[in-house]
């Protein structure tokens, strides 16, 4: 029968795929007609799985680059991360005989699906790259995901975990698992204090207050606790940053987009393919060659506007703060664009409070001359800066978000950012590309 | 005016610092000199010398964490309501103040007992009782009070002398710029000057676009 069923899905998605769809629909298909169908796989030698709050597509897809050019591998990165994704890239990864006829197989993991993906799953590796306050209104908040996954973790899989998040080094509390730190040692963007709300600032242990002594980004940075029952783990997994360039153990990378959360993601690959005893040669010149074709969020100028779109998640401070601050970092009068059409593409409820988990205050500076709040809610972001101090009258308020870029340009002063949600992103890339910007 | 923000750093779920931002900056206009006290959980706490409390919500395992630490100012807390002094209690935090969670003894000043086990997510417009106009909020949490004779607003929340709680989480006072007049008059005992434009054009936005029956 799943003989029958992994046949008829490989031609469905062979059909789909020339019709431009099918990634997460193959894999749906076949859950429906065995919800068990994960159990009927065989597992390739090397299984990497990867989940977080953030970052995840990046790692799992920059994993891929590196194993592909050592071995079979079959991934999800242009798919779906939920189950039936996950799904869809085993099917691929095997014969209709459930046997694999790859390698390695890496898979990014949505938070929630983890629990459901292994409990058919058990990988080899499994990576958890950072975990905050995301999507409250979908997830409940991070303590229900923690205990998903750390209830749905077996002992025989080796985790790789970031030490300098607390929240993802509570993982390895009462657990007998083989664990892999990594980290980024203090840097130029680090600080003494954390203007994030922390998701975790006590000793999950005994509960004192974790003394941090430094903060990379949000929660992330070096603590420990003062009866010793908890602390930022020892690595040799180290990311130095100087400048331009990464250095981690005595390989070197350089670096075109020195951001924070991208180090992150280079050190965590690093890490897993130094542990699955990759050939560091290939693995820092992979690591070199995307570092410097990464793209650069969507830069250009129109109409001699100098303009930076900047897709930003509602509802995941730790995604969107890292737009501001970008903007904050760059020199000159900027204008501002802020807004969505709606807060989640998932789910129809207006739960507003995520506004009040951003680190607006990074927007009141007197480079910034206007803000143009976009949408329906344009007037609770307004309510929102307010409370910063940011003086009301730079504020402009466009409700009518279909003719919303046309306004934007007419009313911009200096360059250009546009912090925008999925739903506004789309359409402004669409307006750019259909008046000749190259994107 | 002292204003205790209890447990900024650990019941913090739903961006509720708002309350306390836009509470500060109302003061400030009328001239009214205030101190914010950020109380984290191992410090001494001294009612006698609060004006305002101020708590939050949290993970359902922070709450409890938290209740362990208030049950010492048990009988503090008692006394601070009964003098008609105030708190803010908003999210899963009003749970704290009944008289059991599930099994375990919460802080009794009231009699109401709380259960936990099934998740509300969703959004309300209900009418405000103590104000003329509608609340809007919303509401993300897994427990239920039994026995609320006093409610806030419509059939939600508690209010009993200058205890005002709500299970609406988030910036509630924002979103609701007449709850926050009648919150702010009370507590100061004056009537304060407000510019709140902004303030009631989102939440006159956002009834227009999102609230069916108006």
């Amino acid at each position: 029968m799943n003989y029958l069923i992994v046949m008829f899905v490989k031609i469905l998605k062979f059909i789909l795929v020339r019709l431009g769809h099918g990634t997460a629909l193959p894999g749906d298909i076949a859950l429906k007609l065995n919800k068990n169908i994960l159990s009927y796989f065989q597992m390739p030698k090397t299984t990497i799985f990867i989940t977080g709050t953030t970052g995840k597509t990046t790692v799992s897809g920059t994993l891929y680059e590196i194993y592909k050019k050592n071995c079979k591998t079959v991934s999800n990165i242009k798919g779906s991360n939920l189950i039936g994704g996950v799904a869809t890239a085993l099917i691929d990864a095997s014969k209709l005989n459930g046997k694999t006829k790859v390698d390695a197989l890496i898979i990014e993991v949505d938070e929630r699906y983890v629990k459901k993906v292994f409990k058919y799953i058990t990988p080899k590796y499994f990576i958890i790259n950072n975990l905050s306050r995301d999507q409250l209104a979908r997830n409940g908040h991070f303590d229900l995901v923690f205990d998903e996954i750390n209830n749905s973790i077996s002992p025989k899989t080796h985790l790789i975990l970031n030490a300098d998040d607390p929240l993802v080094t509570k993982f390895s509390l009462g657990k007998k698992n083989k664990i892999t730190y990594y980290s980024v040692s203090k840097n130029k963007y680090s600080k003494d204090k954390s203007i994030n709300k922390l998701d975790l600032c006590y000793c999950p242990v005994c509960n004192t207050k974790l003394d941090f002594k430094y903060f990379n980004y949000g929660n992330l940075g070096y603590y420990s606790c003062k009866n010793k029952d908890f602390k930022h783990p020892d690595t040799k997994y180290v990311g130095y940053l100087d400048k331009d360039t990464l250095t981690i153990c005595d390989s070197v990378i350089k670096l075109k987009n020195t951001a924070l959360y991208n180090v992150y993601n280079l050190v965590c690959c690093y890490t897993l393919a130094s542990v699955d005893h990759i050939d560091m040669s290939l693995v820092v010149d992979t690591l070199n060659d995307l570092s410097l074709k990464v793209k650069r969020l969507n830069e250009f100028t129109y109409n001699n506007i100098k303009t930076t779109l900047l897709l930003s998640k509602n509802e995941t401070p730790l995604s969107y703060n890292q737009s501001l601050d970008y903007i904050k970092s760059k020199k000159g009068d900027k204008t501002v664009a802020i807004g969505f059409t709606r807060i989640s593409g998932r789910y129809d409820l207006k739960d507003l409070s995520w506004l009040y988990d951003i680190n607006f205050e990074l927007l009141n500076s007197k480079d910034i001359k206007r803000i143009i709040l976009v949408g329906p809610f344009a007037y609770d972001i307004a309510v929102r800066l307010k409370l910063e101090g940011i003086d009301t009258k730079k504020f402009k308020y466009c409700l009518d978000y279909d003719n919303s870029l046309d306004y934007i340009l007419k009313n911009t002063i200096g360059d250009l950012y546009c912090v925008v949600y999925f739903d506004l992103n789309y359409k402004y890339i669409d307006y750019f590309k259909k008046r000749g910007v190259n994107l | 005016m002292r204003i205790a923000y209890l447990y900024y750093d650990f019941l913090n779920l739903y961006g509720e610092d708002g309350n306390i931002k836009i509470i500060s900056n109302i003061l400030k206009q009328n001239k009214i000199k205030h101190e914010i006290l950020y109380l984290s959980l191992t410090d001494k706490l001294d009612f006698d010398s609060y004006d305002l409390v101020y708590i939050s919500s949290g993970t359902e395992n922070n709450k409890k964490v938290a209740l362990k630490y208030l049950l010492k100012y048990k009988k503090d807390i008692k006394k601070y309501v009964m003098d008609n002094k105030f708190i803010l209690a908003t999210g899963n935090s009003v749970d704290l103040f009944g008289s059991k969670i599930d099994d375990i003894d919460a802080l009794g000043i009231f009699d109401y007992t709380v259960k936990s086990g099934l998740r509300k997510i969703k959004e309300v417009y209900i009418n405000g009782n103590i104000i003329n106009k509608k609340i809007i909020g919303f509401i993300n949490n897994d427990s239920y009070l039994s026995d609320v004779t006093y409610h806030l607003f419509e059939d939600e929340g508690i209010h009993y002398k200058n205890f005002f709680g709500t299970y609406l989480l988030g910036p509630v006072l924002v979103r609701n710029p007449e709850f926050l007049k009648y919150f702010l008059n009370n507590l100061t005992n004056k009537k304060l000057k407000y510019d709140l434009k902004l303030e009631n054009k989102a939440y006159n936005e956002f009834i227009k676009n999102y609230v069916k029956e108006a």
